[in-house]
């Protein structure tokens, strides 16, 4: 009895321990587990569709789904004038992921910036090659302040390019063993269940009701409407709304800036744009608790000194009559309907120009 | 790999059953395994480290057993000593002397810093490797003939990292034993680690809100503040270092394997002297026998044993971290040691003689507290200056002050109400019952859903890991 208990035991721990060292095989597993047809059985994935603040906190009145719908625009009349080449992040990616929604767009490519992603580039000469760097407000302080991202685009020809395309394709299945970092594995493979929804919930109440804490990553807003990320509003971080920002830092950055705009000038792109996407706290919350917006974004994107074209968001989100549907409730991101916002306009100005 | 993380789980429940399905002659290889994987999870390549000094430290200790030559021998020992302690002073120390020095020359010294991280648990598992070799020089221990089980003696995950720091007498033949499953040993040995989780993610990390907050920016800090979060904190180590302990010794004990005890419920101590025979005792011990002894102990001349008290102390102090602020919370123990031997002298000529009562053995522990946690704002503090502030702050205490706690009333009185808790615990010495089976599945529920749902879950590692 007592070997049949430990060779279950064993091999439940195994399994677990296995899926959750191999990153594919937890992300296979989590993508299983988030399906729309899974999310309603008791195995299905308990933050899958709600946000990563949720996810983060647990609290039940901050269990709600972006229900907004990212679609294709009508792009009817358009012209293929410019290829798009953007560096972009969580923000952007999905749209991105649709080349057909640039209404305007010949090609379509992007990198991630988080994962060092280098995208090799052929530069087609008969239509407008742009590169797009686009980053949420909160990374601006701190990845916009090096030039790490000089090379995340590199031409080369167009033979190349396909070769590069066929080697992707041979190696597109592999498996990486992990043995660090592996705590949000595990936590996705044995504690991200349906089924354990009430207990997750009945602790994150228990905190938040006595004792007014939430996980240390997220805060509640004053209105009680908005999971926050805590960096974006704390200004002990960079990544703060309200964390007031010097000339000589802001001037950093802009020198950054203009060093990769000359970079990829040289390369042969005809434009580099910016777009920086706004916390939510600076549109929704721009005098929190008392603490006012640093004003980041207008600083920087108005500087004369900028030598890239601003693709500007913020005003258009801060002066929306629509506020409250540009950015998810239990999520750092925005919603799709705030996706749609950016990318309606930037299809309306590519298409003025 | 912290143990208060999932993948700790799962790795426990794999090593813990494996060792009880697989032969008594393979266990060394599943637990150096085992030992080695739960080190890598930190930095990989720091394993090179380790495995460097158990190689020096076996063949020395093979080379001494085998001479019997005192020169050649205490040779072979120095050699084996500075061979760790070499390491401890490139790994841990040399960026700290070479910021001295440039710091001397007002910032423009000539000495590089290296750009390294503080190999995980470094000087625990140094001081351990070099117990064995002293030991096998003084004649007390044997030579280790089997490279694996030498290397499991360092490398025993349970107490790698934060100790406790073992003695070769004490655990080596444990590894050679038979270790058939054990109910008792298990169900001791999870509760004395349901316990150390208790201590470290309710009472600990909870403390530690409060704590960091105030200790962030001291100087932003009300005096009131920064009093409760400095008696906060002596709570907050005792319950992170002695969670950890129990973690490790509970986690051996279900392997059958016994790891000497590393508190004694050391704030219920009636002096600094006292104090030291109650708290990290695997360490004071082991200064006391391979520092204060050989320096000469209590048995030269009255100032030459505060200067031995004085030294052993600074070098504690420096042990636990290449920083100003843990030599001068070193000193200040010597000091405090140092007065109360030089006040018991001066009481025994004037022939005064105490005579215990509970209000007065009530005041001495508090005293005793409260000297420990002078010395604890010196350990906490990020630089002496602040650690000066703070001292200041407390001792111009405003009671009309601002508080700014980082946790709600309710919060603050969850957290005094777990420290009277855990002080019963401790002056009545109540031991978790765990002989019947009923009782034991009960409390040993309580405790882990306890932990879930008032558990502070948010990574911090274990204070004493950064040692």
């Amino acid at each position: 009895m007592k070997k049949i208990v430990g060779i279950s035991i064993l091999i439940f721990a195994s399994i677990i321990f296995i899926v959750s060292a191999v990153s594919e095989l937890t992300n296979s597993f989590f993508e299983l587990r988030r399906k729309p047809s899974a999310l309603k059985h008791w195995w299905g994935s308990d933050k899958g569709g709600t946000g990563d603040l949720y996810g983060f906190t647990c609290l039940p009145q901050f269990n709600v789904q972006d229900t907004s719908v990212l679609r294709k625009p009508d792009c009817s009349g358009a012209i293929k004038s410019y290829n798009i080449y953007a560096l972009t992040d969580s923000y952007t990616e999905d749209i991105f992921k649709h080349p057909d929604y640039f209404c305007g767009a010949g090609k379509c490519g992007y990198a991630f910036s988080n994962n060092g992603d280098v995208l090799p580039v052929y530069l087609d000469r008969t239509k407008k090659n742009i590169v797009m760097i686009e980053c949420v407000e909160r990374n601006v302080r701190t990845s916009l302040a090096d030039t790490s991202y000089l090379t995340r685009f590199i031409t080369v020809s167009e033979k190349k390019i396909n070769e590069t395309k066929a080697a992707e394709r041979a190696h597109n299945f592999h498996f990486h063993f992990n043995i660090k970092n592996l705590d949000g594995d595990y936590e996705t493979n044995i504690w991200d269940y349906r089924f354990l929804r009430p207990l997750k919930q009945l602790k994150a109440k228990l905190t938040f009701n006595w004792f007014n804490r939430t996980y240390v990553d997220a805060l509640v807003s004053p209105d009680g409407k908005y999971l926050l990320y805590q960096s974006t509003v704390d200004t002990s971080f960079l990544q703060s709304s309200y964390r007031p920002i010097g000339d000589t830092e802001l001037k950093a950055i802009i020198t950054t800036l203009n060093k990769v705009y000359d970079h990829y000038r040289r390369l042969g792109f005809d434009e580099v744009y910016l777009s920086i996407i706004p916390n939510p706290a600076t549109i929704l919350y721009p005098n929190y608790k008392g603490l006012k917006y640093n004003l980041l974004i207008p600083k920087l994107e108005n500087d004369p000194s900028l030598k890239l074209k601003v693709f500007d968001i913020y005003q258009l989100f801060k002066n929306s009559p629509e506020k409250n549907k540009l950015y998810q409730h239990s999520d750092t991101h925005w919603t799709r309907f705030g996706s749609m916002v950016w990318l309606n306009e930037f299809n309306r100005k590519m298409a003025l120009n | 790999m912290l143990f208060n993380s999932l993948p700790f789980l799962f790795f426990y429940l794999i090593v813990t059953t494996l060792f009880f399905l697989i032969k008594d002659t393979r266990r060394w290889i599943l637990l150096l395994i085992a030992s080695c994987y739960f080190y890598i999870t930190f930095v990989p390549a720091y394993l090179l480290i380790i495995a460097f000094t158990i190689v020096v430290d076996y063949y020395v200790a093979l080379a001494l057993e085998k001479t019997l030559d005192k020169k050649k021998r205490k040779r072979l020992l120095i050699f084996s000593l500075v061979a760790n302690i070499g390491v401890l002073a490139i790994f841990k120390y040399y960026n700290f002397f070479a910021s001295n020095v440039n710091q001397l020359f007002n910032g423009h010294g000539a000495l590089l810093y290296l750009k390294i991280l503080l190999p995980i648990g470094l000087s625990f598992h140094t001081f351990q490797a070099m117990s064995y070799t002293i030991e096998v020089y003084r004649g007390n221990q044997q030579a280790e003939k089997h490279f694996g089980i030498y290397a499991l003696y360092v490398m025993f995950y349970p107490q790698l990292v934060a100790g406790p720091i073992e003695r070769p007498q004490n655990i080596i033949h444990q590894f050679y034993e038979k270790h058939p499953f054990n109910y008792d040993n298990l169900k001791a040995g999870l509760m004395q680690m349901a316990t150390g989780f208790f201590k470290k993610v309710i009472i600990a990390d909870r403390l530690a809100i409060l704590v960091d907050g105030a200790y962030l920016h001291p100087r932003t800090q009300s005096g009131i503040t920064l009093l409760i979060a400095t008696l906060f904190y002596s709570f907050q180590i005792y319950c992170d270092f002695s969670g950890y302990s129990d973690i490790a010794i509970g986690a051996a004990r279900t392997m059958g394997f016994t790891l000497m005890d590393n508190f004694r419920a050391p704030y219920f101590s009636r002096s600094v002297n006292e104090f030291w025979t109650r708290w990290h005792i695997s360490l004071s011990t082991w200064f006391r026998d391979y520092l204060y002894i050989p320096l000469g102990g209590n048995r030269v001349r009255v100032s030459r044993w505060y200067f031995n008290l004085m030294i052993v102390f600074i070098i504690s102090g420096f042990w636990h971290g290449a920083n100003w602020t843990f030599i001068v919370w070193g000193a200040l123990h010597g000091t405090f040691l140092i007065v109360h031997i030089a006040c018991n002298k001066l009481l025994q000529r004037w022939g005064y003689q105490f005579k215990p009562n509970p209000l007065k053995t009530l005041l001495q522990v508090i005293f005793t507290f409260l000297l420990v946690s002078v010395a604890w704002i010196f350990f906490r503090a990020t630089y002496v200056s602040d650690a000066i502030y703070i001292v200041k702050s407390i001792f111009h205490i405003n009671f009309n002050d601002h508080v700014q706690f980082s946790l709600n009333n309710n919060e603050i009185w969850f957290s005094v109400f777990l420290i009277v808790l855990l002080c019963l615990k401790e002056r009545f010495y109540l031991i978790i019952p765990t002989k019947k089976n009923l009782s034991f599945i009960i409390l040993f529920s309580i405790i882990v859903f306890s932990c879930y749902f008032f558990g502070v879950f948010n990574n911090k590692q274990f204070i004493y890991f950064q040692f």
